[in-house]
């Protein structure tokens, strides 16, 4: 495990490093970035739909009882802003494109594509995980903060077409006006940036050291998706605390 | 047993600029089981050098060892005196493979395969590297529609031939080829060898190639390898490894089975064919 640590953090310098090439691999940034997009979008739409609208018909009810209607639009605000879009999103991503990623990088290890990439002088860090590191840390921010409309209009529309919640369009707006600025937005989209680098790195370095034929890449698939989502649910702790902190 | 790896330069091309490549005491294990003993022998610059062995025997290893894709547990391996796992040889000297299995990116297109090591480190314009990667192509019997295919698309035989257009249009000093005729069809199997012969003339290539075919070693070598369980059987020029087949001298036993084996399920091969 902490041999695995040690390698993911040398491949995230070296990662970090091969940014400087960033500029001649645009071609490749944007084919990952539309692939990520094109893989993600209509369902990040539904899921923070249900989302919004989930929080709307826990909270909007209880609310009306105590008969403070008035903070539904920024508990479902908050909730989309500062946990729900970026974990959410984070596991999309996780599910969709880290996984793809593992599969795509295990599979170019196992049939010797990165073996004929060293032999060439073409890094393999440069080449195959810079790309794709930079897209999703271009992808997920931009998710999440379609997640976070997205979600907010599923809340809007379960508050306001419940029966026995007393929410009004305009008090859910001015509501969620009030208790949403542009801090927490940019926390959540900070949180997103982290959780995009952790996925992206664990996801490469699964596809890296990939062994033994289709089964080895399932295994790495299976281990990749799970260590992505551990060290989510962990940096989003650690997040929380700093950012509670100052 | 003695085994002569010094270099027999009345059989090879004298070419100062060329690469050597020397291998001494190099020693290999996979979860404890030794596959390279102690092997040591010298390439001379611009050589065609053959490795030949039975399945299992270490060849694709060593041949990974001497471009640097493995390390070794014990020995070393200099291309001209410097290591091929250090980056600095890989930027003062091209080296290219030619994978068993080809190992095309899936990726991309037959065209960018080809040009991928000149247009990833831009070594010429876009319009010259198309027109290089299409000469290239046509000498190896492909055509321009085969040149916007995917190699998921290809036979084997054509994947190998691409494999090699991607070797060659790198015009490397040193190539390592592993069975670049497995797969492919006589008449193929010829046009391989002559554009192998063409690069070397060209470029003054030393060339390290792995290979089963028994005429094929014997035709283009300039010195052949056996490589058995391991360990570094024979090396020597052609008629001189013919030569230990017709030995009664026990220690050519090992030499003269292998070899015999060989040819003989060729006949058989061929019969059958």
């Amino acid at each position: 495990m902490f041999q695995n640590l040690g390698e993911i953090l040398i491949l995230l310098f070296k990662t970090l490093a091969e940014l400087r090439n960033a500029p001649r691999q645009t071609r490749k940034i944007l084919d990952q970035l539309f692939e990520m997009g094109n893989a993600s979008l209509m369902m990040a739409a539904i899921l923070s739909f249900f989302i919004g609208g989930i929080v709307a018909l826990q909270v909007a009810p209880q609310m009306t009882e105590r008969g403070i209607t008035g903070v539904v639009g920024e508990i479902i605000g908050l909730a989309m802003c500062k946990e729900l879009a970026p974990v959410m999103m984070a596991f999309l991503i996780i599910g969709r494109i880290g996984s793809a990623i593992t599969a795509e990088i295990g599979s170019m290890k196992v049939y010797h594509e990165i073996d004929a990439l060293q032999t060439m002088n073409i890094s393999p860090v440069s080449y195959l995980v810079m790309p794709r590191i930079v897209a999703i840390c271009i992808a997920l921010p931009m998710l999440v903060l379609f997640s976070m409309l997205v979600g907010w209009m599923g809340g809007l529309a379960v508050s306001v077409l419940n029966q026995s919640a007393a929410v009004t369009v305009e008090g859910y707006l001015a509501s969620l006006k009030s208790g949403v600025d542009a801090q927490e937005i940019f926390e959540g989209l900070f949180k997103s940036v982290v959780f995009a680098l952790a996925i992206g790195i664990i996801s490469c370095h699964q596809g890296l050291i990939t062994r033994g034929g289709p089964r080895g890449i399932g295994r790495s698939v299976t281990k990749s998706v799970v260590n992505s989502i551990t060290a989510v649910l962990i940096l989003d702790y650690i997040l929380t605390r700093l950012i509670l902190f100052f | 047993m003695n085994i002569d790896t010094t270099l027999n330069h009345a059989d090879t091309p004298s070419n100062t600029e060329g690469v050597a490549i020397s291998v001494r005491g190099l020693c290999k294990s996979f979860d404890g089981t030794p596959v390279l003993k102690d092997i040591s022998f010298e390439i001379n610059p611009g050589e065609i050098f053959v490795i030949m062995g039975p399945s299992g025997s270490g060849k694709t290893v060593l041949l990974s060892h001497l471009i640097g894709l493995v390390e070794p547990d014990s020995g070393e391996v200099l291309i001209n005196g410097m290591s091929p796992l250090s980056d600095s040889l890989h930027e003062k000297i091209r080296m290219a493979m030619v994978f068993q299995n080809s190992g095309l990116l899936n990726s991309l297109s037959v065209e960018e395969n080809v040009s991928l090591y000149l247009s990833e480190h831009r070594l010429k314009p876009r319009d010259e590297i198309r027109q290089i990667v299409s000469e290239q192509l046509s000498h190896l019997n492909l055509s321009r529609a085969d040149a916007a295919k995917y190699p998921y698309e290809l036979s084997g035989g054509m994947k190998k031939r691409v494999a090699i257009a991607r070797a060659i249009v790198m015009e490397p000093r040193v190539v390592l080829y592993d069975e670049p005729t497995a797969e492919l069809d006589p008449i193929m199997a010829r046009t391989v060898v002559d554009e192998i012969r063409r690069a070397r003339a060209l470029l003054s290539q030393t060339s390290v190639l792995v290979t089963h075919d028994r005429e094929l070693a014997f035709e283009i070598a300039d010195r052949i390898a056996i490589l058995l369980d391991g360990s570094l059987e024979r090396i020597g020029t052609p008629a001189e490894i013919k030569a230990c087949q017709d030995s009664t001298c026990e220690e050519d036993a090992p030499l003269k089975n292998f070899l015999t084996v060989n040819y003989k399920i060729k006949e058989i091969k061929s019969d059958y064919e």
